[in-house]
């Protein structure tokens, strides 16, 4: 053991009491009078504490949380080789399996200007391989990036959903163009089901979590870095906590199908820091904002910027398609990431506008109502319970239009969204 | 019917056609190749339908052209038998999109960079 080790410790244990921003500058500045080759070593003696220690510069972290899943990875492939692992084992096997594979590659430039393809390899801030599981993944470069967008998911995700917030990740990447990264932030264990998501406990348990990252975020990219903060659903959620609680801070906030965030929320201004824009969406049906089962929807705020979900070509409707493929909603999410707001196309629709079925009869605020009665934990865990047996699956979004906003029509040649496949 | 495995090679195969007509002597990169996903897995991935998704990058360091670049993959689309669309230009970004039979490609060019990234969707496929 050289002194890097212990002096690591020491700091682990100092920087545990401290104030968020105070702790992630402390370990950075221990970084940067580190010799590299101590830092080396940190890796693979301190794996587990160093990969999810904010404030780590990111490429040691990238290191150590690949050690970490090589090593949950063969403890997995020991158990299933004696025929002791479970089915869920398995399940986790293969997911970490997966988490080890090159996430791609790109184009590039050599020193002599010559064109080169360039592996990407997967750059994880955080991985908890055990249980429910944790991981902070990250697409670009941090340390070159000119913005940097945090995508906090909501309810059911854990860490064998990791495929998919990969691809929502380049998604978004994409949409956000050239100079961007983008960081799937599950670093809290997200409600299992309906009735744990009628309930807060996660999202305050997450918020200083969310608010020790985002410390940590702060010393790895450069001044000046436009930084965008997205909860999707319950992530909504576990970001207006963070904020409500920790005064977490980002440039811009994106809300999509917000739960709401408190009952005494009612305003941006209630629980965004000062200069901060939130941005919100709630599309036309979306049963989980109308329903407000943590507070006001935040798409009803007098000084949020509403944003559009459809443009009448792609639909977005109900709660779980904000990030659909080359919609309106994801189009706008690119352009608030890349901070190109006169782009960003908005709509003022009511809840009662979007959910009327017949004239002066709409849905959304009986929907309400019955979220906030007694009887709302009980009909959540009957939810859950047909939801395990099967019986209800996510059904796919259906062209839509708001009725009030006048919208662009599809151009010649530009159909609706397509059935099938016929080839 | 075809299979989503299907799905997939016919679009990365349309995506790299498209990428090395839009940019002449060059052939296209597959950037990402990912899926199955279910594309509303950021609620709750335990929805039945399933998507790939295909990023392909190309370009050519010499040359910075995104709206020719952009134009000549819609060229190509459109004569694969995609519709596409020309969307208006957004602050140097370059856009447009195109479907066939349930797949979806979005170009995307930005001014000053001489990548064009291509990225297209399989449609929903259940099983």
């Amino acid at each position: 053991m050289t002194d890097a080790e212990p002096q690591f410790d020491q700091l682990v244990a100092r920087v545990a009491s401290l104030p968020p921003a105070k702790a992630a500058r402390e370990v950075r500045a221990h970084f940067s009078t580190l010799p590299e080759p101590a830092a080396r070593a940190l890796v693979t003696s301190r794996t587990d504490r160093l990969g999810g220690l904010d404030g780590v510069p990111a490429e040691l972290r990238y290191q150590a949380n690949h050690l970490r899943l090589v090593a949950a990875r063969e403890r997995l492939r020991d158990r299933i080789a004696g025929g002791r692992a479970s089915r869920d084992e398995v399940l986790r096997f293969n997911t970490l399996t997966e988490m080890l594979q090159p996430v791609g590659q790109r184009l590039d430039v050599d020193a002599e200007g010559n064109r080169i393809v360039v592996p990407v390899h997967r750059q994880f801030l955080l991985v908890q391989p055990e249980g429910q599981g944790r991981m902070v993944e990250v697409l670009g470069d941090l340390a070159r990036a000119e913005q940097v967008a945090v995508l906090v998911p909501g309810m059911n995700n854990d860490l064998d959903k990791v495929r998919s917030q990969l691809a929502r990740a380049q998604d978004l990447q994409t949409e956000a163009g050239p100079g961007s990264a983008t960081i799937v932030w599950l670093g809290y264990d997200a409600p299992l089901g309906l009735e744990a998501a009628m309930s807060k406990q996660r999202s305050i348990e997450a918020a200083p979590l969310l608010a020790r990252f985002a410390a940590g975020l702060d010393t790895e990219v450069a001044p000046g870095t436009d930084r965008t903060l997205i909860g999707n659903s319950y992530g909504g959620q576990v970001a207006g906590q963070a904020m409500l609680r920790e005064q977490v801070r980002f440039d811009r906030v994106i809300l999509t199908g917000c739960p709401g965030i408190d009952p005494g929320v009612r305003s941006a201004a209630d629980f965004v820091p000062p200069g901060v824009q939130l941005f919100v969406a709630r599309a036309p049906g979306d049963y989980i904002s109308y329903a407000e089962p943590h507070g006001p929807d935040p798409a009803s705020f007098p000084d949020a910027i509403r944003f559009e979900t459809n443009d009448g070509t792609v639909a977005v409707r109900g709660h779980l398609s904000y990030f659909e493929y080359d919609s309106e909603s994801l189009r706008n999410i690119g352009r608030i990431i890349r901070g190109d707001l006169a782009a960003v196309t908005r709509t003022s629709t009511t809840a009662e506008e979007e959910s009327r079925v017949l004239p002066g009869v709409s849905w959304a605020e009986p929907l309400r109502q019955a979220a906030a009665s007694p009887a709302a934990v009980p009909l959540a865990k009957v939810f859950d319970g047909v939801r395990a047996l099967g019986k209800i699956s996510s059904p796919p979004p259906r062209p839509v239009t708001d009725g009030v906003r006048a919208r662009r029509a599809p151009g010649p040649g530009v159909s609706k969204r397509p059935e099938g496949p016929t080839r | 019917m075809i299979t989503l495995t299907q799905a997939r090679d016919l679009l990365r195969e349309e995506l790299l056609a498209v990428a090395a007509a839009a940019v002449p002597g060059h052939n296209g990169v597959v950037t990402h190749d990912v899926g199955p996903v279910n594309p509303r897995v950021l609620e709750d991935g335990s929805g039945p339908a399933t998507v790939c998704l295909i990023t392909v990058e190309n370009g050519d360091p010499a040359v910075v052209d995104p709206q020719g670049q952009v134009a000549a993959a819609v060229a190509a689309l459109t004569e694969r038998g995609w519709q596409a669309k020309v969307q208006p230009v957004e602050s140097g970004h370059h856009r447009a999109s195109a479907n066939r039979d349930g797949f979806g490609i979005v170009v995307h060019g930005w001014d000053g960079e001489w990548r064009l990234t291509l990225s297209g969707q399989t449609p929903e496929i259940t099983g």
